[in-house]
């Protein structure tokens, strides 16, 4: 069995505003191993990010951390000091944004971005090695005339270039995890697929594990080996990539599915899951997806289902898990 | 062989920058401005002049041996009674006019550069730690802020001035009070946007220590508009301090600026000697329209919001 590179344990993040307690991330556990794919699913709202943002400690006010284990290579991040966690973020854990559009300074050209990582995290590379390394990076995500492309400002790139960019700066200090979160969602289609794929690449090169967020099932289901689906700050189903797609047992994975678009079929109308996500201040009583369910019944509305094994590696939350992925 | 490799490189970076800025469309947009090259001209000349004008003045109008009561109230050259070498005329004790508003002008522009450079450290300073930090630091110099901006500044100016007394460093420390707070809220609006781009938040991510994201990130991201303000604060600190010297609260009498300039001819303006008050005035009016142009052309330009 892999090493587990990241192991996160009942994890829960709150935030307290003024008109009551979101728990965001309610009592989330999950593993991450060595150069593995890991795909974050759900609706927005769902606590995805919010994992990703915990998994390095950047939860800001009102945001907390209550109560969990995130234990990076052995070690509890949550016992670090601010300063050791500064150590690790960029050098160990590493994250991709959204938007490539704004996570670029408009100040900086992207060379002095990507050395930015470099001069903080490998302190005994000197100057001609550091740009050496930058060109090497900007090589490997696919950006033609690295040297020239260096004295290039934010503006003068395409979004897909400056997500190749923001790949390169993610990868600067060859971390071991990398959090993407919702990397592709800002970018064009036909970009999306390819940088995608250079993310796998990329993973597989390095040997670095990625934490993939994404609302969208079918871009996850491309590259991912194992899928969380979350709902409501809570995993309600996780197992292998071909569990869930093929094998999907619980309701709401169900309507994620279904509302994919399918080409081979001729659907009159796109199938969504009704209703909507409920109000985090105000969450319903028992199963969380109970009143958009349609296989509801009594108990769902009193019980909240507990994780239960329903596979080799297949977890489920649900009281009335479906049959094979088939009804 | 590396060194003079490396040097010829830097050479040829720092000419592409200054070629960048030439081809720049500011660059194209500033030569298109009729107003920002008078204005620019206006602030070149007024500075050149209170650099060099010394070497050209007929006296030192404050070495008194210099000066001539006999003199006192000529009028200016080309009006009848006047002396070709009193361009401008004299004053009540027979000090020429021009001397005085070239000496004077030196008082008042070092008073407002140094004045703004000064409150705008403090207020930038105050503004980013405000709005980057937040919470009850924010509140705090906010507050501060707010409790100022309800005076009116000349109020609270000549407030502080009449306990701390006359005095070039007394009006630094005035000026400064009275000017940071326009700065503080600035900077702390652009602030409080520019944190929450993503570029800041992936430096953060990338484990960057909160010291160095502020003066390497979100300084330079609200350098334009700091920019805008400073160039207007010059103008308005130059007016600030004349108002300050001419209602008797400013510089010693020793080293009058253009302010005292005018309020030494006051009493006399009305008995037919107009040249005393009105041509340091005329003066003052001329470097502040001069900054005003440039710092309305600096903000069309510099504020992506008008454009």
């Amino acid at each position: 069995m892999a090493k587990k590179i990241l192991e996160v344990r009942n994890l829960r993040t709150y935030f307290h505003t003024f008109k009551g307690t979101v728990k965001a991330v309610d009592d989330v556990s999950f593993d991450i191993n060595e150069g593995e794919i890991l795909g974050v699913v759900g609706e927005s709202g769902g606590g995805k990010s919010v994992t990703g943002f915990s998994v390095i400690r950047l939860i800001e006010e009102p945001g907390k951390i209550e109560t969990g284990e995130i234990i990076y290579n052995g070690e509890n991040l949550m016992k670090k000091s601010e300063n050791q966690m500064n150590k690790v973020r960029g050098k160990d854990i590493s994250m991709i944004f959204q938007d490539p559009m704004t996570s670029l300074n408009p100040v900086y050209t992207i060379g002095k971005q990507i050395e930015e990582v470099l001069l903080l995290h490998e302190k005994d590379l000197t100057k001609s090695q550091r740009k050496q390394k930058c060109i090497e990076l900007l090589k490997s995500v696919g950006i033609s005339n690295p040297e020239s492309r260096m004295k290039s400002y934010p503006h003068q790139f395409s979004g897909g270039m400056r997500q190749r960019v923001v790949i390169a700066t993610a990868l600067a200090a060859s971390p071991k995890l990398i959090i993407a979160d919702e990397p592709t969602t800002a970018l064009d289609v036909t970009i999306q697929a390819q940088i995608l794929k250079l993310m796998q690449n990329l993973v597989e090169e390095h040997g670095c594990a990625l934490m993939l967020i994404t609302h969208d099932l079918a871009v996850i289901s491309e590259i991912a080996d194992r899928i969380n689906v979350m709902y409501c700050g809570k995993i309600i189903e996780t197992g292998n990539t071909k569990d869930i797609i093929k094998e999907y047992k619980h309701p709401y994975t169900e309507g994620l599915i279904n509302s994919i678009p399918d080409l081979d079929k001729d659907k009159k109308k796109l199938e969504s899951i009704s209703g909507i996500v409920p109000n985090m201040f105000d969450l319903p009583e028992g199963c969380n997806f109970s009143p958009r369910c349609r296989y509801c019944k009594q108990i769902c509305k009193e019980e909240e289902p507990e994780l239960q094994q329903v596979g080799q590696s297949h977890y489920i939350a649900c009281h009335f898990p479906l049959k094979g992925g088939e009804k | 062989m590396k060194t003079e490799a490396q040097t010829i490189n830097n050479i040829g970076t720092k000419n592409s920058k200054w070629k960048l800025f030439l081809k720049s469309e500011f660059f194209y947009n500033y030569k298109r401005s009729v107003l920002a090259i008078i204005g620019s001209i206006i602030i070149i000349s007024v500075i050149l002049i209170a650099i060099f004008g010394p070497l050209f003045t007929i006296q030192d109008p404050y070495n008194m041996s210099e000066i001539e009561l006999n003199n006192a109230y000529t009028p200016p050259a080309w009006i009848e009674g006047g002396e070709s070498t009193f361009i401008l005329g004299t004053d009540q004790q027979g000090r020429d006019m021009f001397s005085a508003i070239v000496y004077g002008s030196r008082v008042s522009l070092v008073i407002g550069i140094v004045s703004t450079l000064l409150s705008s450290v403090l207020g930038i300073a105050l503004g980013i730690i405000s709005g980057y930090f937040g919470g009850k630091v924010d509140a705090l110099i906010m507050r501060i802020a707010d409790v100022m901006l309800s005076f009116p500044t000349m109020l609270i100016a000549l407030f502080v001035m009449s306990v701390l007394g006359r005095g070039v460093v007394n009006i630094l420390i005035t000026l400064t009070i009275v000017g940071w707070v326009k700065f503080a809220r600035t900077v702390r609006g652009e602030v409080l946007s520019v944190k929450k781009q993503e570029y800041i938040e992936a430096t953060k991510v990338i484990g960057l220590p909160n010291l160095k994201i502020i003066l390497k990130h979100v300084f330079p991201n609200v350098l334009t508009s700091i920019i805008v303000l400073v160039t207007m604060q010059v103008g308005s600190n130059i007016l600030t301090e004349a108002t300050l010297s001419f209602l008797g609260l400013g510089v010693p009498i020793t080293r009058p600026s253009l302010g005292m300039l005018c309020s030494n001819g006051f009493d006399v303006l009305y008995s037919g000697m107009w040249w005393v008050t009105i041509f340091p005035g005329l003066y003052i009016m001329l470097i502040v329209f001069g900054i005003n142009l440039l710092g309305d052309f600096l903000r069309d330009e510099l504020n992506p919001k008008l454009k």
